[in-house]
């Protein structure tokens, strides 16, 4: 029976669990996301968390790093990607690889699904050899992909296209779950059917394997376990304590070969272990020093100096645990009631007249009105030079252009974004070169500079390229948010005419 | 004398009633999880194998999710079944402690405790560091051929000129997995040779002990190693983070930030397998 209550003790959720529940809960804090089936679009999404967190996950209230990287990388012809190098450089120099082991949500689910018991898979020589793997991703998916398609113009984040399970689950299956994002099955092909194969394989893997993501595929922890050994917060060895027993590395289920080193993710069920208490936290001191013992003072002296040590390590707890509780309180309420937006009237789809805006015309000056080309055909594409199926089927009305040039008028409308100090019409440049398309941009709403006017007024809320085609009179008759290709288009103007 | 390693068979009949049920339920668990795994893929794959511009709809998915309820239903209670069970079965014991055998040569060499071996023994240590030397050589040289092999083809622009990303990204994915598999397969063989040198020294040294020992030239026991931590990790720490800082600080003005916030506020439709 003690043992019973033993056990039943020991589902009581550790200080490293809350911690990582806390996180995970404060960097997906836009819960109504989730209700609505949108993603979160306000200010604080200029900020990157530190853990793997997709920020197509309708919680998602930052920018996820890895994901931020490969975009600055694909964007580096046009400017340096300092502030999310300086960023990721922060986080790992302060914190290492303890974002995996406290802060990443996806680094949670893994841990939850390894608790099913099931028999597993130790750690051996193969698994360290495979540890190696993220390292290759990095490099290859990371930064070679991205770089390579820069130089196309192609913004290609390989590792969230093909790989990233957070991105699957987190994006995909939270927007599919909920029915006001039906419109985004047409979207679902080969891709999609990968990437939850993959999905599915890696959910697998972590029920068998210690956080089999982390270990072998995560490019980020590969990235922050760089900075390890030398990061302000992490794990420590007192290396005149230790006798080299093992017992740390025994009980460690990750790939470590010593304590700290950078596949450690500070989760601490080595401290535990240790027999001359030699591994510790580092960084701890910063918060707390050790109180100076004066030279020959008492026992008593000694008592009383450590109980007030003892003391002012609860008085910072508590202060931090309330602090926390706070912020996390303040944050729900913020994102789930103060910045909750009204979601657009989706005041066009099929079947409504579509808004006559004047949209400006790049490179020509002067803009373009849907009114004035009433007696044709007109196919509406709202892309962005920063989405790649925007880009790779813009060829696509391109050749409809050409084709249909007597009946059809393709309109591409680029988002408003004017990426920072550049004007947006200046990375459009490239693509109007000898094209049948009229290029138009797109202007900031009133609400939000970064949410498109035009695109919003026709039902778009944050999902790219979308296209419409309108009838002779006007009328929006087909719409579909998504890439097309040109037969899907052929079909399409074909059931108009 | 070494213990006899116990059978699976002795394993087993010495296993508890409780312990037995708990093994048996996890085993079955695990197939349950491995079957349900594999309906899954297989459901996905067969909706996009049924062909059609848009194979996925929502009625679909929802009639396979339907279909296969039963089976998800079960795996759902084994799994809480037997988070319940085994609450009542023993804690398991603690893992052995785990040392590499660089971490095994270094406490053979303090129990030493300064006194000086024998010639031999230093002419096979020599031996066995030139062994370790060259396979560490071998292992990297090899790894830096083989990945600038690989370098050389993935690197190459002209071939990623197409409209078809998938298939060029694939092409170039298995030429550097290959690469990384003949790499690592060298780094794992370059480890076990690596450990048997060291068992090599380790055991020679083990004989120069006993045999001091037996000369009562050392006692008993080995001595702590002393080693600390230096003020160049603290001054390396401060740059890196005012470098972190500067960077931060010149990207939001060259509008790095901007880029972010616009990207992060749009659905990324390739990032979560949109298209």
């Amino acid at each position: 029976m003690k043992k019973f209550f033993a056990k039943l003790k020991s589902l009581i959720p550790t200080k490293r669990r809350l911690i990582q529940l806390y996180a995970a809960l404060l960097t997906n804090a836009n819960v109504k996301g989730f209700i609505n089936g949108s993603i979160y679009q306000g200010a604080t999404k200029n900020a990157c968390v530190p853990g793997l967190n997709c920020y197509s996950c309708p919680g998602a209230v930052g920018a996820c790093p890895l994901g931020s990287l490969q975009n600055a990388l694909a964007a580096s012809g046009k400017r340096t990607p300092y502030y999310v190098f300086g960023i990721i450089i922060l986080y790992g120099i302060i914190l290492g690889r303890t974002i995996c082991g406290f802060l990443c949500p996806f680094g949670l689910i893994q841990d939850l699904l390894y608790k099913i018991k099931t028999p597993k898979l130790g750690k051996s020589r193969v698994t360290k050899v495979l540890s190696l793997l993220k390292y290759v991703l990095l490099v290859l998916l990371v930064v070679v992909f991205p770089l390579i398609y820069a130089l196309r113009d192609v913004p290609l984040p390989a590792f969230c296209k093909y790989i990233c399970p957070a991105g699957t689950l987190g994006g995909a299956i939270s927007l599919l779950s909920n029915s006001v994002n039906d419109g985004l099955f047409a979207m679902l092909g080969p891709l999609f059917t990968w990437k939850f194969v993959l999905l599915v394989i890696i959910v697998v893997a972590c029920i068998f394997i210690y956080r089999a993501f982390c270990r072998f595929l995560c490019p980020l922890g590969a990235l922050y376990g760089i900075f390890n050994k030398i990061s302000v917060l992490g794990i420590k060895l007192d290396r005149p304590k230790c006798i080299d027993c093992g017992k740390c590395i025994g009980t460690c289920k990750m790939d470590i070969t010593s304590v700290g080193d950078r596949e450690c993710i500070s989760c601490g069920d080595c401290v535990s272990v240790c027999p001359t208490q030699a591994i510790s936290y580092r960084g701890s001191k910063i918060i707390l020093p050790e109180n100076e013992i004066p030279s020959g003072a008492s026992e008593e002296e000694v008592a009383a100096i450590e109980k007030k040590r003892t003391k002012r390590v609860k008085i910072v707890k508590i202060v931090a645990a309330v602090l926390a509780v706070f912020i996390l309180a303040g944050a729900l309420v913020y994102f789930n009631f103060i910045d909750a937006k009204p979601l657009p009237d989706v005041g066009s789809d099929v079947g409504y007249s579509c808004p006559t805006d004047d949209l400006a015309l790049v490179p020509d000056s002067g803009s373009v009105n849907i009114e004035d080309y009433k007696g044709r055909i007109v196919v509406i594409n709202f892309w962005g030079t920063w989405c790649t199926p925007c880009v790779a089927e813009l060829p696509h009305f391109d050749e409809l252009a050409e084709a249909y040039a007597d009946e059809v008028t393709v309109i591409a409308v680029h988002s408003s974004n004017s990426f920072g100090n550049m004007p947006a019409d200046e990375y459009v440049e490239a693509y109007y070169k000898d094209s049948k398309i009229l290029f138009a941009m797109d202007t900031p709403s009133e609400d939000n500079a970064y949410v498109d006017a035009y695109y919003s007024a026709l039902g778009g809320t944050s999902t790219y390229p979308m296209t419409l085609i309108l009838d002779r009179d006007g009328v929006i008759s087909f719409k579909r948010e998504g890439s097309m290709t040109y037969a899907d288009l052929e079909a399409a103007i074909a059931e108009i005419k | 004398m070494a213990k006899p390693v116990a059978s699976i068979k002795d394993k087993w009949l010495a296993m508890p009633i409780r312990e037995r049920v708990f093994l048996i339920l996890s085993l079955a668990l695990s197939l349950t999880l491995l079957i349900t795994a594999a309906v899954f893929i297989a459901s996905c794959i067969s909706i996009y194998s049924a062909g059609g511009s848009q194979p996925y709809t929502r009625e679909i998915v929802n009639e396979r999710l339907s279909a296969i309820l039963p089976l998800n239903l079960l795996t759902l209670v084994g799994v809480v079944g037997l988070g319940v069970f085994s609450l009542f079965t023993k804690e398991k014991g603690s893992p052995r402690a785990r040392i590499s055998k660089a971490a095994h040569l270094k406490i053979t060499k303090r129990s030493l405790k300064g006194a000086e071996p024998s010639e031999a023994h230093n002419s096979l240590k020599e031996k066995e560091e030139r062994t370790r030397r060259i396979i560490l050589i071998s292992v990297i040289a090899l790894s830096v051929v083989v990945f600038a092999v690989a370098a050389f083809f993935v690197l190459d622009t002209r071939r990623y000129q197409s409209d078809d990303f998938n298939t060029d990204i694939a092409y170039s994915v298995i030429i550097a997995l290959t690469a990384a598999l003949i790499s690592f397969g060298s780094v794992f063989a370059g480890g076990i040779l690596r450990d048997r040198s060291y068992e090599r020294e380790i055991e020679s040294l083990r004989g120069e002990v006993r045999a001091l020992r037996a000369k009562g030239l050392i006692g008993e026991g080995a001595e702590a190693n002393a080693l600390g931590e230096g003020h160049a990790v603290l001054l390396l720490r401060l740059v890196i983070i005012a470098v972190a800082v500067t960077f931060i600080i010149v990207g939001i003005f060259n509008g790095g930030m901007s880029d972010v916030l616009g990207k992060a506020v749009r659905i990324c439709t390739e990032c979560i397998g949109l298209g």
